[in-house]
This record gives C-alpha cells, sequence and structure tokens, in this order.
C-alpha cells in the first residue's frame, strides 16, 4: 500500500513539473506578443468597435527560427484587417500530432486556418474536414494540393530552385566542382528545389560539374561529417549548395575551421540566424531568402476575402530574395515595406 | 566482460588463442578488414585531416556510447541521451553567453544532465516505471526545453568568456592529430574500463544485469546501482554537449538528435547484450569506430546518397547475427 502511494505521489509531481514547464513556454509567448502588440493597439481598438473579431490560426509544421517573420506578417495583417491571431505549433515535426492540432481547431470553430502542411495525403481528410465544418483553411510555405485548402501561399520549389541555381552560376564563375546538400530525401518540397537547380545548372552552366549529392538529414552532426568526407574525397572541389536550411551553416562550420573561406563557396536556402552571421562573416556567399513574411501577410489577407466570399487563386507564389553581404541587415525591413507597400497599393 | 574476466584467469596459457576467444575479435576483425578496404579503395580514407575528422565524429558517439552503457548493461535503456546532449550544450553556451567564467558554464551543463538522469533513476529504479517510457519521456522534455529556450535558433557566442571557452577547447593533441573530444574519450574510456572491471559498483552493474532477483537477495542495493547508472549515462551526454560547442562555435538545437540510436547501435555491434549483463568497454569503442568509418566511407567510396541509410542499417543487423551465431556455436 505506502509503495503505491509514493508511486502516485512520484507521478503528480511529474505531471506537475511537465505542467510547470508547458506553462513557461507559454508564458513567453504570450510575453513576446504583449510587447508586440502595443503598435497595434490602437488599430485593434479600432477593429474591435466593429465587434465579430475573426480568429485565424497559424499552424507551422514546429517551432523554428524560419517561422518567426511567417507569424509577423500574420500578426500584422491582422492587426490591420481587424482580426485575432493565434500561433499553434505542434511539439514536434510530426504528422499525427499536427492532424491534432486541426481537430482541436475544428472542435473551437475558429474562422481561419493558415497552415505549413507536413504532409499532402496525411492531412487531406482534416484539412477537408475543417473547410466542411465553415473553416476556412490556406496552406502556406508548403502545400497540401490534394485537399480542399483554398490556396498554397509560399515559394514554388522548382523556380526557386532554378532561381537559385542562376545565383550558384554567378558566384561560380559559371565553373568548376559543386557538392549538393539535402536534409532528408523524401521531402517533395526539397526534391524540386534540387530537380529545378539541377535542370537550371545542366543547361546554363554545362562548365559546373555536379559531383556529389549528399543526405544531411537536417542534422548539423551529419551535416559536417558529411562536409568533412566530401572535403577529402573531392580536392578541387569549389562549392557547396544547400537546398536545405541547415546545410549551409553546417557547410560553414567545417570551412571555417579549415580556413578555406573565399577558396571554397556556399550558398543555400533560407535565411536562419545562422546563415545571416556566416553571411556576415563571408563564409556564406549567398541565402535565399523565401518571403516568409509576405506568406504570413498574404495568409490572413486571403482568408478575409475568403470569408468576403470572393475566390482566390489556388496558388500564389511569393517568390525569392537573394540575401548577401550586402543586403543582410536591410533585406527583412526591406520585404516588409514592399509587401505594407502593395497592400496599400491595392 | 564476464567472458574476458574468465580468461584473464587462466592467461599465459596461450595469449594468442585467449586474444582470439574474446566476444569483441569478431567485430575487431571485420572492423580491420572495412579499414583495410578503405586504405586501398580510396586516397583519402588514410589523410590526416580525414582521420582527425573521422576520429572526432567517432568520439562523440562513443562517449554517449560509454555513458549508456552503465544503463544497457544492468538491462535499462536510456533513449534520452541524444536530446540530453543538445540541451547541456544549450544551457552550457547560455551560460557563457551571460559572461559567467568557462568553468561554472562547463559545471552547468553536466549539472543538466546529472539533474535530468536523477530524475530518470529516480522514476524507473524507486517508482518503478520501465525506464524505455520514462527516457522516451525525457527525450521529449528535454527536446522542448531546448525549443522554450532557444526558438530552434543555435546559441552563438559573442562575450569574452566564450572566446576563451572555445580557445581552448579547439586546442589539438599530436601535432594536429588529435582533438579534444579524442583526448576525453581517451581518459573517459580508461576511467570506465577501471570501474567495470576493477571496483565493486563495476562488477554489481554486470551482476544485476545478469541476475537482478539473485542480486536483490544477495543483499546489494539493486535500485541505488540503477539509479547511478542513469546519472552516468546522462552526465556522459552532457560531455559531449559541451564538447560539440568546440565544434560548432555554437549550441546547436539540432545537435545530437537521434544519437540515441547511434550509441545504442555501437553498443550492440561492440557486442554488448540488450537483455543486459554483457559487454566491454573495449567492445563499444570497436562498435563506435566501426559506425564512423562505415559511414564516412561510404561518402568516400562516392556511395549513392539513396542507398547509404539501407546499407548501415544492414550492417548493424548484420553484426548482431554474426554474435548471435558465435555465441550460438559455443
Amino acid at each position: 500500500m505506502m509503495k503505491k502511494a509514493w508511486g502516485s505521489v512520484w507521478v503528480s509531481l511529474l505531471l506537475v513539473g511537465i505542467l510547470g514547464l508547458m506553462g513557461c513556454g507559454q508564458k513567453t509567448e504570450t510575453k513576446k506578443e504583449g510587447a508586440n502588440s502595443k503598435q497595434s493597439a490602437k488599430q485593434e481598438a479600432k477593429a474591435d468597435a466593429g465587434k465579430g473579431k475573426k480568429t485565424f490560426v497559424m499552424v507551422p509544421k514546429v517551432v523554428m527560427p524560419y517561422y518567426e517573420p511567417c507569424f509577423e506578417g500574420f500578426k500584422d495583417a491582422a492587426a490591420k484587417y481587424g482580426a485575432e491571431v493565434e500561433y499553434l505549433p505542434p511539439n514536434e515535426m510530426k504528422l499525427p500530432l499536427q492532424v491534432k492540432v486541426i481537430e482541436d481547431l475544428i472542435a473551437r470553430k475558429v474562422d481561419g486556418i493558415a497552415i505549413s502542411a507536413l504532409d499532402d495525403i496525411g492531412l487531406k481528410q482534416v484539412i477537408n474536414d475543417a473547410m466542411a465544418a465553415g473553416i476556412k483553411v490556406v496552406t502556406f510555405d508548403a502545400p497540401a494540393p490534394s485537399s480542399n485548402a483554398l490556396s498554397y501561399i509560399g515559394t514554388i520549389n522548382e523556380a526557386a530552385g532554378a532561381a537559385a541555381a542562376e545565383e550558384m552560376i554567378k558566384t561560380m564563375g559559371g565553373e568548376g566542382e559543386l557538392a549538393i546538400l539535402q536534409g532528408g530525401l523524401v521531402s517533395s518540397n526539397l526534391n524540386q528545389r534540387f530537380e529545378g537547380f539541377k535542370k537550371t545548372i545542366e543547361t546554363k552552366a554545362p562548365n559546373i560539374k555536379i559531383v556529389a549529392r549528399e543526405d544531411t538529414e537536417g542534422k548539423i552532426d551529419t551535416t559536417v561529417a558529411k562536409v568533412e568526407a566530401l572535403l577529402q574525397v573531392h580536392p578541387n572541389l569549389k562549392a557547396f549548395f544547400g537546398v536545405s536550411a541547415t546545410d549551409a551553416p553546417g557547410a560553414a562550420i567545417v570551412i571555417e575551421e579549415q580556413k578555406k573561406v573565399g577558396k571554397i563557396l556556399i550558398g543555400g536556402f533560407d535565411d536562419t540566424p545562422d546563415t545571416l552571421s556566416a553571411i556576415r562573416k563571408g563564409t556564406v556567399s549567398f541565402a535565399l531568402a523565401q518571403q516568409t513574411y509576405k506568406m504570413g501577410w498574404l495568409s490572413v489577407v486571403k482568408l478575409c476575402e475568403a470569408i468576403e466570399g470572393k475566390t482566390i487563386e489556388k496558388e500564389i507564389n511569393t517568390g525569392l530574395l537573394v540575401v548577401t553581404k550586402e543586403n543582410v541587415d536591410s533585406y527583412m525591413s526591406e520585404m516588409k515595406a514592399n509587401v505594407e507597400k502593395s497592400d496599400a497599393a491595392k | 566482460m564476464t567472458k574476458s574476466i574468465d580468461s584473464t584467469g587462466r592467461a599465459g596459457r596461450n595469449f594468442l588463442l585467449d586474444l582470439l576467444k574474446q566476444k569483441e575479435m569478431g567485430v575487431f576483425l571485420a572492423l580491420v578488414a572495412i579499414v583495410a578496404f578503405l586504405v586501398c579503395k580510396t586516397d583519402s580514407f588514410a589523410s590526416k585531416d580525414n582521420l582527425f575528422a573521422v576520429s572526432r565524429q567517432i568520439a562523440y558517439v562513443a562517449i554517449v556510447a560509454l555513458g549508456i552503457f552503465f544503463v544497457i548493461v544492468t538491462s535499462g535503456i536510456d533513449l534520452s541521451v541524444g536530446s540530453l546532449v543538445c540541451l547541456s550544450g544549450v544551457i552550457c553556451a547560455l551560460v557563457l553567453q551571460g559572461g559567467h567564467h568557462p568553468l561554472l558554464a562547463v559545471l552547468a551543463g553536466l549539472l543538466t544532465g546529472a539533474v535530468a538522469g536523477a530524475i530518470n533513476g529516480l522514476l524507473v529504479s524507486y517508482v518503478g516505471v520501465t525506464s524505455f517510457i520514462v527516457t522516451l519521456g525525457m527525450l521529449s522534455v528535454a527536446k522542448g526545453a531546448v525549443l522554450v529556450l532557444t526558438h530552434g535558433d543555435s546559441v552563438r557566442g559573442s562575450t569574452e568568456q566564450f572566446s576563451t571557452f572555445l580557445d581552448f577547447g579547439k586546442r589539438t593533441f599530436l601535432d594536429g592529430r588529435l582533438s579534444m573530444p579524442v583526448v576525453v574519450l581517451l581518459v573517459l574510456a580508461v576511467i570506465c574500463y577501471i570501474v567495470l572491471r576493477y571496483t565493486v559498483f563495476g562488477r554489481r552493474l554486470f551482476a544485476v544485469g545478469g541476475n537482478e532477483q539473485a542480486t536483490e537477495l544477495s543483499g546489494i542495493n539493486v535500485r541505488g546501482i540503477k539509479f547511478f547508472s542513469f546519472v552516468i549515462a546522462s552526465v556522459a551526454s552532457s560531455i559531449v554537449g559541451i564538447l560539440y560547442i568546440f565544434q560548432y562555435n555554437s549550441a546547436q538545437s539540432s545537435a545530437g538528435e537521434g544519437m540515441e540510436m547511434d550509441a545504442i547501435a555501437a553498443a550492440v555491434i561492440g557486442g554488448t547484450s540488450l537483455l543486459g549483463g554483457q559487454g566491454s568497454v573495449v567492445g563499444i569503442l570497436i562498435g563506435a569506430i566501426m559506425m564512423g568509418v562505415i559511414r564516412n566511407g561510404l561518402v568516400l567510396m562516392k556511395v549513392d546518397a539513396y542507398w547509404q541509410k539501407s546499407i548501415i542499417g544492414a550492417i548493424i543487423v548484420l553484426a548482431a547475427v554474426i554474435d548471435i551465431l558465435r555465441s550460438k556455436r559455443k
């Protein structure tokens, strides 16, 4: 008996601990919003007067710095158009968890959902359920074309790969050996980027030779190990191209350690803080920033339009920005200014 | 390990024969074959730069594997080691970034592991939850804590303390052949070898894994031993988390991801039984070297990226099968 009683005490202690931890996490989230909402307080008040505020929820794949500008755009647009927003990432990058988030939102009857789909087929049912329940759903960043989602707002990956190749050709001067890093070989958006990239290199720069393509599993440890090995086996390598966000900063770690900055060039997708700091140091030549702020902003705009009964485009290409040493500190504010300018022009 | 104690009992009769009878010998010969193959087939495998890089990659996995071995030998499992690598590194880096003394940062990193390991140990040995569930939970809690602390970003250094810390860790030895993680591994391996072989604690660890009930009946504090095995596993992860910062100049939020599987595989390849009671430090080192060399070799051999994972998986299974066949023949 005693033993059992102690057991339950321990278990409840553990539960309290876990709840405490979760509580902490949420506190930091709300705090962040609090700081940002000051500027939009006026607009909110205006919108409140119009009553019946809509609730829009952004569902990314997981917590990542990448999604922060998405949500910023989402929030800023919501402040302008008078909607409440929430940010509900799944705890882990796993399909069942993302499905669960959407199911909860259906039960809560929110007005709109913007989701970065972890999987097309896997989310089809739950997205259709949400639409059937009268919730407007758009996908941003990663599409779910099989579902009834109203629109995909994000980068068209094959075109993005082609644009990346153009930049890589420029950086490499049109010749030399190139190794490609890709975090995971099953993700369809990465594969499309790679296809677009490869096709453009092959047709426009026949003197650039793709000598390797390695799977870095989206993990820093694997990326570093693969880059170290590639440098051994290809002594004439001129450049690395990173298809996913962790690749360029991983390669940068090795290139800096081996003091080969400038001798071996790096370019890659996504403007993570690590990549940006490597661009400032000159280790990474360029990064292709997806217009994340624009994705978030347009998600709100399109959700509003859908609620008003307008038909919206099935696919909206948000395009890319090339980030180099020259614009590394200004590109984000330029991106935001452009979005707001074009929104005002409408 | 129990086998090797037997053989030292009869030592001196035929040294070479005894050596061949060692449980680890089969894997060791396989490793020698693979290394020989790579040395012949590639120009770069045996180069100084490559050996430096590969030995460092191996050291990380081997240290985690040495730690997890203490748990596995008592027939438990620890799935949280990978995410504790990450969390400890993040905590250490945050303390450095806060401008505190590097020693304090290292201590904070180690303490992170110790506390997490103590929680694991407490729940497993004193509450009686299976280690699989407890450590699976801890994996998630630690990963979650990293996200709360970093929002998925890395912790990069800008303080003076951070640079002092990095300068210390980037030191190399033997004319640039050995990195800090490799030196740390060698020291830890010697300590583990002595503890497992010559201390009462070490012998009892094997006894618990061999037959828990009998050990308990003979008046040994089985719970205490299991508790400490989890603390040791987690502290080993913390050490790796700290060592990673030396190489990455930052604490990366994806560091150590999935490392529990590499560590378990290294242990099993090296002859550790997941049922407990069997295995050795030498075996673990061989297992970790095998994994590291194969991963490196696949890139050097320019094996297609689509094939690499299957090949690694097949080799792990093959090693386990050979091990079973060997023990059955006896």
